[in-house]
């Protein structure tokens, strides 16, 4: 099910309100486990069982790890058991496909099997339970004993197809002891609003610029000026969409009385790629920092180690992406920029002016975002050549024959305003309280109306983020 | 004290602000559910000219499937509390480009998409479709072909081609689809084959709507004179009795809908004949005929076409009890309906097929029984490339 629905809004959410509000907070976990499971088999019901299976395997596995917990072998071993089978599950259901398909390449061979459909989210819900399973074996989080309490964690439907990545250890007690104040319920109706907004209004606008061309039998035949427009309309569309459905799940667990962290931060107002990698998908470089990098040694080993480091950690975030080339090419895309900078570029940036800095690095995440979008190697090669050699093409014709795209220009603007704190700022602005209670609400009121306008008026909706 | 006092006071009153507001979001969210689960549903839009979708009660067949998921969104949408007032109002209001003309530069011999699949030909306000080639839908046109080649020897049979606009590729100048020579060049046996003349976009803005992918009144009245002349029924040609147009409300041609383009309309221009008394059977059954009722109540976005011409009915048969005549066959698509009255009124019996409706069909055998002498086949482009005429109904066809 995807929250930018009417299904989500009109029918899902008032009959969970109604009945996880009138309950009594010892079944309020079992009820939003169940509608975590109806939602998560809203669009494939089969994969419910693999879910189901992973949440058993995992609570089993994790008992066991507490129970051996002082024989540390033993311990190992079954952390070695779950990290094993969570990472078999992602690769068969994510990866197999990919590698087949590479051993037929490199081997000349012709094995054949199904297509393995990927299960919705199955990478962010592994990440989830691989940090739960760590984070017992390390000490760091008490085992859950209640099953309920652990497929709820698991299956928590805010967060469950897209993250953010949540720890364990951040939900941990309010698992168990939560509260929803009326103004934290306010506070997140406001918040899953500003993200409903962000993804109908204006992702899925800018999607259709992006796809209008990306997907085109003859993007290859663009002039630069076209390709230009349509990367800046994917760079927007990628951060809206995400972030919109990070607010909305944020929003949604202050409405259930949870507390999400942040999972962006303005990240198209960086000043460096190591900037942007600190505000963007914060939940899943922390996830790595925590998990791959420091327990390879982070950088406090030689630097030649330190390299790898860097270097595995970004050829597995590419790959988290998606079972394909482009993505790893986008990985070690960000290791070489990372280290660069990490080596020399930073102390240079330092002393640019600002402006300089910032065109520097929102130039490098849009070509990163156009290594991310074309998954077919040629033609990324043929759309860079096009871009940077500033094929003239015909500009008029291409534009005649894209004419209709000129009707998302007003959502390109507010999708500049949106990358900056900029609503933030007038915050801080306006002294009188009520009277910004009042215009907000209002603003967020309308938003809501012309997001159920966009969807009733529209039916595309796919969230990227659904892939990986 | 005092401050305090103030500040809670103040305090107090954010509450309400966003109690009101919270309010506002639950009814939004959980009225447009509730209305569209417990109201009694609306059956028919007359904006889009469809059945409504209405909610239906899942079991596990359908959720496990996944229709009921679909359903109930597609009902949402529907149903959803002023959805129909809310596309009527907003439908093409997001176009902002339809508030701006086209610049010249832009426009000059190129085509100006209004839509992914509706553009503008040239600096004109001539709504097209995108040219297509027959490589593109080779095997749906072997499939026809190979019925018309059985026609061929059934009866005497014509064909008559209507190059709609995806058949030009007006940008270039050139016939992409050259619907004409693919029947000459590929038909079988004894037949007879005109079409209607269009070479540029000139021509084709004579016979066609501006926004529709219909002929209008000229371009069928030229072509009911085309096919006369086919018939060797020249000196039988009727002539117009009167022209009437309607301007208010203006038509909005398929083009303009699909692309929602509501600011381009057109006038609505249709012929009168003096026809002579018949009996007129639609699927079968024996009904009033379409016509042009100036009484009826005008919807905003009326579709003429049909209201005046009639729907796209399976099979509708004219009876002119006239035995003297022939009996004559019309493979029809929505480019027939203006002149089957027309064109019937020169035959005994005329039987209009429209196979794109009727789930089974056995041309053969029909033919046999109904004493068909000749058969009209009224190719207008799709009618050899576009659609799967496995002799089911291919009710997503337009």
């Amino acid at each position: 099910m995807l929250f930018s629905s009417l299904t989500f809004l009109c029918i899902f959410l008032p009959l969970l309100f109604v009945i996880y509000f009138i309950s009594s907070d010892k079944y309020r976990n079992l009820i939003l486990f169940v509608f975590s499971l109806v939602f998560y088999a809203w669009g494939e019901p089969k994969y419910i069982f693999l879910m189901l299976l992973s949440i058993s395997v995992n609570y089993v596995l994790a008992r066991l790890i507490d129970k051996y917990r002082k024989r540390k072998k033993t311990s190992r071993s079954i952390l070695l058991l779950a990290t094993l089978f969570n990472i078999s599950l992602l690769v068969i259901f994510k990866y197999f496909n990919f590698l087949i398909d590479n051993v037929n390449a490199l081997l000349n061979l012709n094995i054949t099997i199904r297509d393995i459909a990927l299960p919705i989210g199955i990478s962010f819900y592994t990440f989830q339970i691989l940090s739960y399973v760590i984070d017992v074996y390390r000490g760091e989080v008490k085992v859950q004993k209640n099953i309920i309490s652990l497929g709820t964690y698991i299956s928590l439907f805010p967060q469950l197809i897209a993250g953010p990545i949540v720890r364990y250890s951040t939900i941990e007690k309010q698992l168990t002891h939560r509260t929803v104040t009326f103004d934290k319920f306010t506070k997140g109706v406001k918040r899953f609003i500003v993200g409903l907004g962000k993804k109908v209004i204006i992702a899925n606008n800018m999607a259709m610029i992006a796809d209008t061309i990306f997907d085109s039998s003859s993007v290859s035949e663009y002039s630069w000026i076209i390709i230009l427009v349509s990367l800046l309309a994917y760079t927007f569309q990628i951060y809206f969409d995400f972030s919109g459905y990070s607010d909305m799940a944020i929003g949604l667990g202050h409405m259930f009385g949870f507390d999400f962290e942040e999972n962006f931060n303005y990240p198209y107002a960086s000043f460096s790629i190591t900037d942007f990698w600190r505000r963007w998908h914060i939940s899943l470089s922390s996830w790595f920092r925590d998990y791959v990098y420091i327990p390879l040694g982070g950088n406090r080993c030689k630097k030649p180690r330190w390299i790898l480091n860097l270097f595995l950690v970004w050829l597995l975030t590419g790959l988290w992406h998606g079972a394909s080339w482009n993505f790893v090419l986008w990985g070690l895309y960000y290791f070489v920029i990372l280290l660069v900078e990490k080596l020399f570029l930073h102390k240079l940036l330092d002393k640019l002016p600002k402006l300089l800095r910032y065109i520097y690095a929102f130039v490098l995440i849009n070509i990163g975002w156009l290594i991310f979008r074309i998954e077919d190697i040629n033609t990324l090669l043929i759309l860079f050549k096009n871009l940077f050699t500033l094929k003239r093409g015909d500009f008029y014709l291409d534009l005649a024959h894209n004419y209709y795209l000129l009707n998302y220009v007003p959502y390109f603007i507010f999708a500049i305003i949106g990358s900056f704190p900029v609503v933030k700022w007038f915050n801080q602005k306006m002294k009188n309280e009520l009277f910004k209670t009042c215009l907000s609400n209002i603003l967020l009121l309308a938003i809501l109306g012309l997001s159920i306008i966009f969807l009733i008026n529209n039916s595309y909706n796919p969230f990227i983020y659904f892939r990986f | 004290m005092k401050r305090k006092k103030q500040k809670k006071k103040e305090e107090n009153k954010l509450t309400i602000v966003d109690m009101i507001f919270t309010i506002c979001f639950l009814i939004i969210v959980g009225g447009g559910g509730f209305m569209t689960v417990f109201r009694t549903p609306k059956k028919l839009s007359y904006l889009e000219g469809r059945e409504l979708k209405t909610f239906k009660m899942p079991n596990f067949k359908t959720f496990v499937l996944g229709t009921f998921q679909k359903n109930l969104e597609d009902a949402l949408t529907d149903q959803f509390p002023l959805s129909q007032k809310i596309k009527e109002v907003t439908d093409d209001k997001f176009n902002f480009t339809s508030y701006f003309p086209v610049p010249k530069k832009v426009c000059l011999n190129h085509y100006v998409y209004l839509h992914e699949e509706r553009a503008l030909a040239s600096c004109t306000n001539q709504m097209v479709e995108l040219p297509l080639t027959v490589e593109e839908r080779q095997e749906d046109v072997d499939n026809h072909l190979a019925y018309y080649n059985d026609f061929n020897e059934l009866a005497d049979t014509y064909y008559y081609v209507i190059p709609r606009s995806y058949a030009f590729d007006f940008e270039k100048g050139v016939l992409t689809f050259d619907t004409y020579s693919l029947l000459k060049n590929n038909l079988k046996g004894k037949y007879h084959i005109e079409t209607l003349d269009v070479k540029n976009l000139e021509d084709y803005q004579k016979y066609f709507f501006k926004t529709d992918h219909h002929w209008n009144n000229k371009g069928q009245y030229q072509g009911y004179k085309d096919i006369m002349k086919m018939f060797g029924k020249e000196d039988e040609i009727r002539s117009v009795v009167d022209e009437i147009t309607i301007k208010d409300p203006p038509f909005y041609g398929s083009a303009s809908k699909y692309a929602r383009q509501l600011k381009r309309s057109e006038d609505f221009s249709f012929y009168t004949f003096d026809i002579p008394p018949y009996f007129y059977m639609r699927d079968g059954v024996l009904t009033e005929s379409p016509h042009f009722d100036e009484k009826s109540k005008r919807y905003k976005f009326e579709y003429y076409y049909n209201s005046l011409y009639g729907d796209d009915i399976g099979e509708i048969v004219y009876d002119f009890k006239a035995p003297e005549k022939e009996n004559l066959m019309i493979w029809a698509s929505s480019y027939s309906n203006p002149i089957n009255e027309l064109i019937a009124s020169h035959f005994n019996k005329t039987f209009i097929i429209d196979v794109r409706w009727l789930e089974s069909f056995d041309y053969k055998e029909y033919i046999k029984a109904n004493d068909i002498d000749k058969i009209l086949v009224l190719a207008s482009t799709d009618v050899i490339d576009g659609y799967r005429w496995n002799m089911g109904g291919d009710k997503d066809a337009v």
